[in-house]
């Protein structure tokens, strides 16, 4: 009976059950680590990218071309009722808000026995429905409770700065667009504890028509808001809106360019990866390369007998780089399967890394926009692949050299030795 | 934010747009005609002390225009101002129809503003003294101030000036003096009369800030510069000018003018 090279070197694995089963965990708890970690980051920028893109910036976003440099109040876009028609019409978009924003000061507008102190906030003129939406700068507020007729939603940091509470009024005074002193009451129907850091802090919202009244700019807005079915699609969408006739004045940019700060934090991640990857590498490589170099030194006399009985070289590089090969395979499987089920069961269950941290704050904060602790890991299926061919080539470059050590041996030298 | 004093321009806004008055005991007709150079030589402490007191008196009343200038807009508000001593003052918005009734109180380093719309007065907080004063460059800062050219700083003539052609004093605040400003350079006419432009230089010594005087005129029996142009040099495509159309000087100010009823009142 003939052996086929795969059966020799799977038997060969065997001799040393030890050492194969040390070189096999190290292979495996490597790519273990690399599919658990990265699923684990990438679910929460997953999570970090749909928080953001949701009630913050959305995916694509419009605005006067100088809006960005100098958020001055005169600086919208005009004919918003009809460029936000035109976007709705675009396949693939999901929602369109419009959002206004001016510096304004506030103020109790109860009476009371002295005048109330002025506080700084920001005035943010949105579509109420759209925001009222699970995601939205609304949240999920009841009916009752959303801006609207000159009723205004507060965030929460500064309601307690002003004194407000449900029910009260607010005096609010601002530049409108042309620059001129303007004032108003409005009552507070909401105070909202939002994700958004500037309209939990500042945050006075109020409807689009209340907002244009306000400043003087009817059918105006600051910034258009546009979701799609995909972030990652966004830069697609991008194209098609600024394609679009009636934004030709306005500046038409994707998430990636209004969160920067989010996209340097991406791409640290890939830098991540790639160490992560590096770790699988040189695990495997130290594994494979320790296993094979003993095993061939074992079994030099044994390499001799062959070569001397007239086994082709070749089939001895063949053998025992087949023999790594199915080591590290086996290992990165191995590593696979429990990377696999771990990111299963999280990714069911949810991981709370402040509960690792010590960290009692429910939520974290960066770029403005506070994140929950709470990770669910997101599964890539280049998390598992880059492993395995990672340890694949590895194996194959760690021993080639045994390999090729194997077969220039002199045979009667070997025998003897 | 934290609350910074604002000495030189805080003096600056309370003189020229306030009409700020000195102390009750000296409050002596300025005499604004009399040449303040001897043997071709300024004479320094009289040109301080009288740039100081240009706008001085125990109380006045004004009308002034305050034009706020954007790169894409410009407007402008008609105004009546009250002053008793450097303490009290009182702005009232007359034109346009739009904002008439809207006003600022300025009692010690206390600011309320009285907004008729919504029929509602406001206190400005000390975290909102940078803040702008009615859209303009003047700070809410600028007009509670107080601070004095010849106590808070000292000052020394540089030389000639060219362009405008005058004399260059040059102000550097005493080393006790917490403000704004480190220093500022200020160029009078060669008669050591009229204020013709100041620069404003902040504690890391920039350019932060312009005044021009001009348009020279006698208001209220005293030869004044009637304009004033406010540039900040951080953003030069902006500016504010002060323009006065009459002033009043030592006229009767009755003190309830400068209280919070009084400012629900003033119509």
């Amino acid at each position: 009976m003939r052996l086929s090279t795969l059966q020799i070197a799977y038997r060969n694995l065997g001799r040393n059950k030890r050492r194969t089963l040390l070189a096999l965990s190290a292979i495996a708890l490597g790519q273990f680590t690399l599919v658990f970690v990265n699923a684990m980051m990438a679910g929460s920028f997953e999570t970090m990218i749909k928080t953001v893109t949701g009630p913050l910036i959305g995916h694509v976003q419009v605005h006067h071309r100088a809006w960005r440099e100098e958020r001055a109040v005169d600086l919208y876009i005009d004919n918003v009722a009809e460029s936000q028609r035109a976007i709705e019409a675009l396949p693939g978009v999901t929602a369109v808000s419009t959002r206004t924003y001016a510096p304004v000061l506030a103020a109790s507008g109860e009476t009371g026995n002295a005048p109330a102190d002025a506080e700084p906030a920001v005035v943010v003129g949105l579509n109420v429905a759209n925001e009222a939406r699970t995601g939205g700068l609304l949240g999920p507020l009841p009916e009752e409770n959303l801006p609207g007729a000159h009723g205004v939603a507060l965030g929460k940091a500064l309601a307690i700065r002003l004194g407000l509470e449900r029910g009260d009024q607010i005096a609010i005074i601002a530049q409108d667009a042309d620059g001129f002193p303007t004032s108003d009451l409005f009552e507070v129907r909401a105070v909202v504890d939002s994700t958004v850091d500037i309209v939990k802090t500042m945050g006075i919202l109020m409807s689009a028509a209340d907002a244009g009244e306000l400043l003087a700019m009817p059918d105006k807005a600051h910034e258009l808001i546009i979701q799609g079915e995909d972030y990652r699609e966004a830069d697609i969408l991008t194209a098609e809106v600024a394609a679009l006739p009636e934004l030709q004045a306005n500046e038409v940019i994707s998430w990636r360019e209004a969160m920067p700060e989010i996209v340097r934090m991406m791409d640290m991640k890939n830098w991540v990866d790639v160490i992560f990857l590096a770790i699988v590498f040189v695990a495997a490589a130290a594994g494979v390369a320790n296993t094979s170099l003993m095993s061939t030194f074992e079994r030099t006399k044994e390499f001799g007998m062959l070569l001397a009985m007239g086994t082709n070289p070749g089939r001895i590089v063949r053998m025992v780089l087949i023999e790594s090969v199915t080591l590290g395979l086996i290992g990165v499987m191995a590593g696979s399967i429990l990377g696999l089920t771990a990111v299963f069961i999280t990714s069911q269950t949810g991981l709370d890394y402040s509960a690792f941290s010590g960290i009692e704050a429910e939520d974290i904060s960066f770029a403005g926009v506070s994140f929950s602790y709470i990770i669910y890991p997101h599964l890539e299926a280049r998390h598992v692949t880059f492993g395995i061919v990672a340890v694949v080539i590895t194996s194959v470059l760690a021993s080639l050299w045994p390999a090729v050590l194997a077969a220039r041996l002199e045979p009667v030298e070997a025998m003897h030795s | 934010m934290i609350e910074r004093s604002l000495p030189m321009v805080g003096r600056l806004v309370i003189l020229a747009l306030l009409s700020a008055a000195g102390a009750a005991a000296d409050a002596p007709a300025v005499d604004s005609e009399t040449p303040l150079v001897k043997d071709g030589q300024l004479d320094l402490d009289a040109v301080v002390k009288h740039f100081e007191d240009l706008y001085r008196s125990d109380s006045s009343i004004s009308d002034a225009e305050l034009t706020v200038v954007r790169p894409r807009t410009e407007r402008s508000l008609r105004m009546k101002v009250w002053t008793s001593g450097k303490e009290k003052a009182l702005v009232l918005v007359e034109e346009p129809a739009r904002e008439k009734g809207t006003a600022t109180l300025k009692v010690d380093k206390n600011l309320w503003n009285y907004m008729p719309k919504i029929k509602k007065t406001v206190r400005i907080p000390p975290s909102m003294m940078l803040a702008p004063w009615m859209g303009s460059d003047f700070t809410n800062d600028d007009l509670v101030r107080e601070s004095s050219y010849e106590e808070d700083y000292t000052y020394a003539v540089d030389g000639r000036s060219e362009d405008p052609a005058g004399w260059q004093i040059r102000f550097d605040a005493k080393a006790d003096t917490v403000g704004l400003w480190k220093r500022l350079e200020v160029i009078m006419s060669e008669d050591g009369r009229i204020p013709l432009l100041a620069r404003f230089y902040d504690q890391k010594d920039r350019h932060a800030r312009t005044i021009h005087w001009d348009d020279v005129k006698i208001l209220g029996g005293r030869r004044l510069p009637a304009r004033m142009t406010l540039i900040p040099e951080d953003i030069p495509e902006n500016k504010t000018v002060m323009v006065y159309h009459a002033i009043d000087f030592d006229v009767d100010v009755p003190e309830d003018t400068f209280s919070l009823s009084r400012l629900e009142q003033v119509r």
